[in-house]
């Protein structure tokens, strides 16, 4: 093991290092994952923060204006007066409780109905501003429509699918508990990955400082590899992919991944700062008496 | 030195990189069916 006598207290010292060091990459690459994976399974304020997004309600926003002008014109009433009802907060509003909803169903298995959007105002809005000699159709079914169309722009999923497939989960599963289970993945991977990084030390023995050239490779290969992903599924283009479903999801799948991306893309590079940090330091360590990486084992 | 950790993300990303290609359209049918499923119409 001593490097200074060249002899190695363990065969194939560098051989299992190397092993070690994919394994502690790969349990580096499960943390950031889990830690993930966790976020939106449990996080509510993540939920919240995509249904409040900005942009998202912007989008909604004009996708609702451009259903109700369309449908002012088919059926009669004034669009304005409707657009007062469906304000930006009421759709604030709207959106935080299905948020809240959805989080509960996600993190809980919790199948209670979706809160409905209903506004008493609406019905008189619409009634007033339509001429009825000439109207097509009763004001409730419009009405009804106005509803229809606003649920399905802030929630675009089948909601009913989603509580009976939850529903069926829950009966072969406990919904709360896995859930409480894989919060516990993020800090079983540090610990795999401790540990993983402990053996390596015990591996190069008394000059420990040797393991920061395998802990940084590790690290930064991770980093490395998490912003490779990231620049894949980004030329996947996965927004677009559920645009040509839904315009109004596509929009809150951006969000999310854009939240998510940032924690990912943090991760990494948290990684990558700890892992040249290794290399750097096991550098000014060895760098004055090799001319390679590995002349010192 | 500095490049050692390409030993590690080099090996990845490629099998990440063929995976995506060599079964993309495959997924991508099934994520389309999937949205399909879940999605209002």
């Amino acid at each position: 093991m001593n490097a200074q006598n060249g002899k190695k207290a363990f065969p194939y010292e560098r051989g299992f290092a190397w092993v070690l060091t994919f394994l502690l990459a790969g349990c580096l690459a499960i943390t950031i994952l889990s830690t993930l994976t966790v976020q939106i399974l449990t996080n509510a304020g993540l939920h919240l923060g995509v249904a409040t997004d900005g942009a998202v309600i912007d989008s909604q926003l004009s996708h609702i204006h451009a259903n109700v002008d369309m449908l002012a014109e088919e059926y009669g009433f004034s669009a304005e007066a409707v657009k007062k009802i469906i304000s930006r907060e009421e759709l604030l509003r709207v959106n935080g409780e299905i948020a809240a909803w959805w989080s509960h169903l996600l993190s809980e298995g919790d199948t209670a109905t979706m809160p409905r959007w209903y506004s008493p105002d609406l019905e008189e809005a619409v009634a007033s501003s339509m001429n009825r000699e000439t109207a097509q159709m009763d004001p409730q079914t419009i009405v009804a429509d106005l509803t229809e169309m606003v649920e399905r722009t802030v929630f675009p999923l089948r909601e009913t699918l989603l509580t009976t497939g939850m529903d069926l989960v829950n009966k072969r599963a406990d919904v709360p508990g896995v859930v409480r289970s894989a919060t516990k993945l993020p800090m079983l991977g540090l610990v795999m990955s401790l540990a993983v990084a402990g053996l390596i030390a015990l591996l190069m023995g008394r000059e420990m400082i040797r393991s920061l050239k395998y802990y940084g490779t590790a690290a930064a290969g991770t980093g490395f590899s998490v912003l490779g992903a990231m620049v894949i599924l980004l030329c996947l283009g996965p927004k677009a992919m559920v645009a040509e479903a839904s315009q109004p999801l596509a929009g809150e799948v951006g969000s999310l991944l854009g939240k998510i991306g940032w924690e990912a893309g943090l991760g990494a590079l948290l990684l990558l700062a700890a892992g040249y940090a290794c290399l750097i330091l096991y550098r000014r360590k060895y760098g004055k008496t090799i001319t390679g990486g590995d002349q010192t084992e | 030195m500095y490049f050692l950790p390409l030993t590690v993300a080099v090996p990845i990303i490629a099998v990440m990189v063929l995976a995506v290609l060599r079964f993309w359209p495959e997924i991508r049918k099934l994520l389309s069916i999937l949205i399909k499923l879940v999605v209002k119409a």
